[in-house]
């Protein structure tokens, strides 16, 4: 197979993806048991101690459908919103906080998921895979034992416990970090980068940690079995150093399947941490995403999730890409 | 199209929007130096400078938070959390220094709404059967650690509404007779209580003793008499099955639908598992569906999702003015028992000719009009007496409060406001709570 033939293959499978994703995007909030008008109505009439009229109710409840697009047939609801987002890449206004636009709302959270969640993944990753890789490779070792146990010790515990934990222990009984984060608003400066970054660690020390584990088993279980492959002895027989064999012979053959998980898990990052969110009080992508599913906010559920799809799906693209370019032996299928 | 963003907002009061986080976590507000010509102004200089709204995140760093003095007032904690906190931090005090503890003074009050247009809930003798058939002391007990005030009527027992519903129906309720000759109200739910939380261990100072027994447990609730239930259902053919159940009158199982809240509003939902709890104890097959706000809205407005809910918003009775909350009677709100259109009124699915005509009679009635009151009373009556709606509580509004940099908060025995820093009487907390000098 020809190189164009390759990408033009991957890229068509890229663009059906997306367009079932977006298609099943638009189906599942209409399939849900909510409606967002109700939602709406109910807000204000919990606001108002159940004093609206149920005039004032009816006008209102037929503003809101016209005003959230939500008058007129399914299919024509389907292409006016193919139409927004593919072309327009604009998803509309929130419902529940009419008139931000997603669009607006996306922008704002994402800064922070993306801050929190992509340091800590690529920190837990390489961590991860430098222990898992020294636990493997020097298996025979007293010390591997150790290493492995970290690893065995931390990936069974749940996160919410993971979290806790470390909440009462760095917040609590010994108050190093902040126990709820204040980040500041306005222009930035050094100032308020250092206390961006001191209120973030906490949440970051539990996903690191959350993280760690997957990968020293998952490592160290890839780097045991490349050892024993004749290639590495046949490396020993030659001479190599131990540190020759265990980052050329080995970390480069155990590296394919754990370069696959470290791009999922980036695209996974545009879903949020939502436990972590909810937990820390941290500002980010899967707290919006949780407060419009369960207020049925469809606008902002087609925007957060088009976007975790695209990431999802680009990320899926990127590594069908460059698996040639790191294993030679897809190159030459 | 509206190109108003709703922000900042735009207000009349002596504070005004200094910073807000765009994600929603928190507002800081600050004094006017005009303060003085704002709305308010006549009601003297507001002590706080600033004032920060901040989600502190899940209940349990809330409460951390809070035994950290890292903040002054708190919305709606367990009474668990709160019992927690003030163990761990002397600073922090509950509405009351004793039993309920909380603010009771909310015009809403919890109930079970029942859709009365579904069989078999379109019979009053299987609704007085669940209403019978619900152990309130051991709801109460398990799922507010007894930190509740009860109510039959289908309203808050307020000191506004108190006398004007509760005071002059208490012997009607003594007298209110089923069919078979039953009488179903226990004036002594209060003492009774008590006399259970001190058996449990709670230290009698803690209790209220003589008339505080009514105002804080209220006047009385339904007898727990599952034999009576029994009865009840029986007397309309329906009976246990082979399974301990009881069945439909043909036989087949009843499986009650009960939807309560999720984790959004776990009060709620501690007190859903716990009637569903009892319910099950006295042989009724329980369903209890948890929901998120968003379904819980709709199964609340869907005729054909509804069978039992809790509920709190539709029986909000502040005054002597009823029709607030009740004017949605009306024969026009009244949808097919099947319908999936969502309901603009009537909430509780009433269908009682008597209600609707009382409250298009009392629309012609100037409010301050002894008829209009008699008028409401009628209504509670009605709903009572078949069961229409099963109250169950006043809404326990916890808010406790940290008095290690504030003090003068509004409590149980300074109640010089309503203690609910998101209502416009926090206006008039923020111009009477005094400063520490605890920095």
């Amino acid at each position: 197979m020809g190189v164009l033939a390759y990408v033009a293959k991957r890229f068509g499978l890229y663009l059906a993806v997306l367009f079932i994703g977006l298609t099943i995007t638009f189906m599942l909030p209409r399939l849900m048991p909510i409606n967002p008008v109700d939602g709406y109505i109910g807000q204000i009439q919990s606001r108002a101690n159940g004093t609206l009229t149920p005039e004032a109710i009816e006008e209102m409840r037929a503003n809101l459908e016209v005003l959230y697009g939500l008058k007129g047939d399914i299919l024509t609801q389907y292409f006016s919103y193919l139409k927004r987002v593919v072309i327009d890449f604009d998803f509309g206004p929130s419902f529940t906080y009419y008139p931000t636009e997603v669009s607006t709302m996306i922008v704002t959270a994402l800064p922070w998921t993306l801050g929190l969640l992509l340091t800590s993944t690529m920190i837990a990753w390489l961590l991860g895979n430098m222990v898992g890789l020294v636990a493997g490779y020097f298996h025979k070792h007293k010390a591997a034992s150790v290493l492995e146990f970290v690893g065995i010790l931390l990936y069974p515990i749940p996160y919410y416990i993971l979290a806790v934990t470390v909440l009462l222990l760095l917040a609590y009984i010994f108050p190093i970090f902040p126990l709820s984060p204040t980040f500041p608003v306005g222009e930035m400066t050094w100032a308020k980068v250092g206390m961006i970054i001191y209120n973030s660690l906490l949440p970051a020390i539990t996903l690191v940690l959350a993280g760690f584990g997957w990968n020293i088993l998952s490592m160290k279980a890839l780097a045991v079995a490349t050892t024993e492959e004749p290639y590495v002895t046949y490396a020993r027989l030659k001479g190599a150093s131990n540190w020759t064999r265990m980052t050329r012979y080995v970390f480069r053959n155990a590296l394919l399947p754990q370069v696959t998980a470290l791009a999922l898990s980036l695209g996974m990052i545009f879903n949020g941490a939502l436990l972590t969110e909810i937990i820390f009080s941290y500002p980010g992508i899967g707290l919006i995403m949780r407060t419009a599913a369960t207020g049925g906010d469809y606008n902002v559920l087609y925007g957060a999730i088009t976007l975790s799809i695209l990431a999802v799906a680009t990320a899926g693209l990127v590594i069908d890409l460059i698996y040639p370019l790191l294993d030679p032996r897809i190159r030459t299928k | 199209m509206v190109t108003f963003q709703n922000t900042n907002a735009v207000t009349l009061g002596p504070y005004k929007i200094k910073e807000f986080d765009p994600n929603g976590a928190w507002q800081l507000w600050e004094l006017r130096e005009d303060w003085e010509r704002s709305g308010w102004g006549n009601l003297g200089q507001p002590k706080p400078k600033f004032v920060l709204y901040k989600d502190f995140g899940a209940e349990e760093t809330r409460a951390l938070a809070f035994v950290q003095n890292q903040y002054d007032v708190d919305t709606f904690m367990s009474p668990d959390s709160i019992q927690a906190a003030k163990g761990r931090n002397p600073n922090i005090e509950s509405f009351s220094p004793t039993f309920p503890y909380h603010d009771m003074n909310d015009a809403c009050s919890y109930g079970v709404y029942i859709n009365l247009q579904k069989a078999p809930y379109d019979k009053p003798e299987v609704r007085w059967a669940l209403a019978l058939a619900l152990n309130m002391q051991q709801v109460g007990i398990s799922s507010m650690s007894g930190q509740f005030k009860a109510g039959a009527l289908p309203l808050a027992d307020t000191p506004i509404t108190g006398p004007l519903y509760y005071e002059p129906l208490q012997s009607w309720l003594e007298e209110l007779t089923l069919a078979d000759g039953y009488k179903p109200y226990n004036t002594n739910f209060g003492a009774e209580l008590s006399d259970a939380l001190a058996a449990q261990g709670v230290d009698a100072s803690q209790l209220p003793t003589g008339d505080a027994v009514e105002k804080g447990f209220g006047m009385g609730w339904w007898k727990h008499d599952p034999a009576q239930a029994a009865k009840l259902l029986e007397s309309v053919g329906m009976k246990k099955g082979a399974d301990g159940f009881f069945a439909l009158e043909d036989g087949s199982p009843w499986v009650i639908e009960f939807v309560i809240p999720g984790d959004w509003n776990k009060v709620i939902q501690r007190i859903g598992f716990s009637i569903a709890d009892s319910w099950r104890q006295a042989g009724f097959n329980i369903n209890t569906r948890q929901v998120d706000n968003g379904e819980w809205t709709t199964v609340q407005n869907t005729n054909a999702r509804n069978e039992l809910m809790i509920n709190w918003g539709q029986s909000c009775t502040y005054n002597v003015n009823w029709q607030n909350s009740w004017r949605q009677f009306d024969a026009k709100y009244v949808l097919p028992v099947d319908s999936t259109d969502a309901l603009n009124g009537n909430i509780m699915r009433v269908t009682d000719q008597r209600i609707f005509d009382i409250v298009a009679d009392s629309a012609q009635l100037p409010t301050d009009d002894p008829q209009f009151l008699a008028n409401g009373q009628d209504i509670a009556k009605y709903l009572t007496e078949d069961m229409q709606m099963i109250n169950l509580m006043n809404i326990p509004t916890t808010i406790p409060t940290n008095k290690t940099y504030w003090t003068n908060f509004p409590k149980q025995d300074n109640f010089y406001a309503a203690p609910y820093t998101w209502w416009s009487s926090f206006k008039k907390t923020v111009v009477s709570i005094e400063p520490t000098g605890q920095q």
